[in-house]
């Protein structure tokens, strides 16, 4: 590995063999300034170090692979876009992504909601998986159903309660990240987590 | 009211259960919460299905590459927009223009040095030139018409001009020095002039009364001069003073001859008697001078030597052997050897320059002896006529030297060569010219000359 310490946004970048480079920042602020500028080395460094969690977020909420890259992707355009439009983010770049990526996934429910033709009960997991997977297609087909199941009962919480029950089951967040990204204090989190999961039981019902 | 220690037991459950812990043994560790927290830890446990493990690292690599290049077009676009928000309005009719004189990239470097020595060709070649020719020294644009004048001078397409411009030029320094005693201005000056006349503590150099001090510096030039007689040309340095005299600081001499013997000849320098003296294409040197002939030399001392105008040989000396084809007179004792058995020519032309010991006459050098009849009140520009005699070195010796009153039949810089045979010795005669010319006259010959007008000689015309 070669290191060198050539812009003043990266403390170093770190170039491996096949050409694949990874950006180690040392705080939030190194981001946002590398990001105004529209530094290619660091918006690469972004993308490769928050699409974890922005996929895993989106993903969580819709189930759908495809939607949940379709999602991701979005987060980032918009992200370049406020940036050049100097509405970017100040000091939480991961908080804002994933604000972004719940309004996205939030807009996507709307949009599904409003087709007359789909029913909106009818999200489901990703069918490939039922196909792919050497496991016995019936239990796979239960566990989708499930899932879809747990989905549907998630997206009759309050905006709060779905974020902070994706935060903390979906990206696996402790509860200190969750209450930073949350912009609230631990106790608040705990509470909002714990009327989350009662109200999801409620939701699910008996049918899981 | 939510039970706070209920709260905080699910989430050490939580907690416990994310480690690998089983539901139940979590439940174990708060019996009193356990009726009540199960069924919410078996809902997060089934929220834990929806966890994924593996980012598919194909669709992350591609959304990389998609996100990458919105941000170069958008970086570029960002730098259009702040282009045009300062000079946008001039950045196409630049881009027209630039592209119109594509054919001019070429020679484009010539073109901007055309245009910058044209510029500077109208600056002064205007009003500054005008204002600046009528200067005087301590004037501001003084140096401007002392560097104009040395450009012409560099510039000069020819010896000749070059000499005109020079000595036009060593007028105006004494028109300059007359005008400031005219105006009683105390202005540092240098001209150079011939001596008039000279006293102790006054002199008159080209009519300018200079004072001479103690303190005066008279600079000689050679060891063989010992001192500055009227009839030399020098350089005076010092400044006007109010009540119209040249107070002296240096004198300089700068024209004057002297006789010496010749010890050492090169191509670009002569040593004569021990002194080096520096000859050019324009210096007069007789023909057939070798080492150790006894020479008249006119010299100007100049700043980076001595430079020979004229190599004369001395008249008394043992002849060199020279050309067949010149004369063969006997010397004699006269320096110039104004015998009077010595064919006397005439000619007419316009008094180009005077000098110490020569005139140019129609570009012809005509050397003075103290025995030449000059008229009075002569000037550069009148047609004189010119009697004179060839040395035996081939130069012209002036007897006599007459104004031209009525000079309509001259043609400018006409050079009109009679001899007038006023020896008695016809042989010699012969020698010099056809004798059936010579006798012969010309029917159609309109001048007031009674003389007869031969071709030119050919021993003239190849000196």
């Amino acid at each position: 590995m070669l290191y060198c310490q050539s812009l003043g946004t990266c403390n170093k970048i770190v170039f491996h063999a096949l050409g694949v480079y990874q950006l180690l920042m040392t705080d939030n602020y190194s981001e946002l300034d590398g990001l105004t500028s529209l530094d290619p080395v660091v918006i690469t460094a972004i993308h490769d170090r928050y699409y974890p969690d922005i996929y895993r977020f989106a993903r969580f909420r819709v189930g759908d692979e495809c939607t949940a890259e379709d999602i991701a992707g979005e987060v980032f355009i918009r992200l370049l876009e406020a940036v050049h439009n100097g509405r970017g983010p100040v000091t939480n770049l991961r908080g804002w992504l994933l604000r972004t990526t719940a309004n996205i996934v939030n807009d996507h429910f709307r949009r599904l909601y409003n087709r007359p033709v789909d029913d909106p009960s009818e999200i489901h997991e990703n069918s490939r998986d039922l196909f792919l997977s050497p496991e016995d297609p019936v239990v796979l087909s239960d566990q989708a159903e499930q899932k879809r199941l747990i989905r549907l009962a998630l997206e009759k919480l309050t905006y709060a309660q779905k974020l902070v029950i994706t935060l903390r089951f979906g990206n696996r967040f402790s509860l200190e990240e969750t209450a930073k990204l949350m912009g609230k204090n631990a106790n608040t989190i705990k509470a909002l987590q714990f009327r989350a999961l009662v109200s999801l039981r409620k939701n699910i019902g008996s049918d899981i | 009211m939510m039970n706070s220690r209920l709260i905080e037991a699910l989430e050490k459950c939580i907690k416990l259960m994310e480690e690998g812990d089983p539901l139940e043994d979590c439940l174990i560790k708060f019996p009193e919460f356990a009726p009540q927290i199960r069924e919410i830890l078996n809902t997060a446990d089934n929220l834990k299905s929806l966890w994924i493990e593996n980012i598919p690292a194909e669709s992350m690599d591609q959304n990389r590459i998609k996100v990458i290049s919105q941000a170069m077009r958008l970086s570029s676009e960002k730098v259009r927009r702040r282009n045009n928000a300062t000079f946008g309005w001039l950045i196409k009719p630049v881009k027209q223009v630039s592209q119109s004189l594509i054919f001019l990239y070429p020679v484009a470097g010539r073109l901007i040095l055309s245009i910058a020595i044209a510029f500077l060709c109208i600056l002064f070649s205007g009003g500054m030139l005008i204002t600046s020719a009528k200067s005087l020294p301590g004037d501001s644009l003084y140096p401007v018409k002392r560097v104009v004048e040395d450009i012409r001078i560099y510039f000069a397409p020819s010896g000749e001009i070059r000499h005109e411009y020079e000595d036009s030029y060593s007028q105006q320094r004494v028109d300059e020095v007359s005008k400031l005693l005219g105006l009683a201005r105390v202005q540092q000056i240098s001209y150079e002039g011939i001596i008039t006349s000279m006293s102790d503590t006054r002199w008159i150099v080209s009519g300018i009364p200079v004072a001479i001090l103690p303190d005066t510096i008279i600079v000689p030039g050679t060891a063989w001069i010992n001192a500055m007689e009227p009839g030399m040309r020098v350089e005076i340095e010092g400044k006007t003073s109010m009540d119209g005299w040249v107070i002296a600081d240096e004198i300089h001499l700068r024209e004057y001859q002297y006789i010496g013997i010749v010890e050492d000849i090169n191509a670009r320098y002569w040593q004569i008697s021990g002194t080096t003296l520096l000859v050019t294409s324009k210096t007069q040197v007789d023909a057939g001078l070798q080492v150790g002939d006894e020479v008249t030399i006119l010299i100007r001392s100049e700043d980076r030597g001595l430079l020979a105008l004229a190599i004369l040989r001395e008249m008394h000396t043992i002849i060199t052997p020279i050309s067949s084809q010149l004369p063969s007179i006997t010397p004699t004792q006269n320096k110039y050897s104004t015998s009077e058995n010595t064919v006397e020519f005439s000619i007419s032309g316009t008094l180009e320059e005077i000098r110490v010991n020569y005139w140019i006459v129609s570009g012809e050098v005509i050397f003075l002896v103290s025995d030449t009849r000059i008229d009075d009140q002569l000037k550069i520009g009148d047609n004189i006529s010119v009697r004179y005699v060839i040395e035996v070195n081939g130069s012209f010796t002036a007897r006599e030297i007459a104004r031209i009153e009525n000079s309509d039949s001259l043609e400018e810089n006409d050079i009109q060569e009679t001899p007038n045979a006023t020896g008695d010795d016809e042989d010699q005669d012969a020698s010099m010219i056809d004798p059936t010319e010579a006798d012969e006259p010309d029917d159609d010959d309109k001048s007031e000359d009674p003389d007869e007008t031969p071709e030119p000689l050919e021993d003239d015309l190849d000196r």
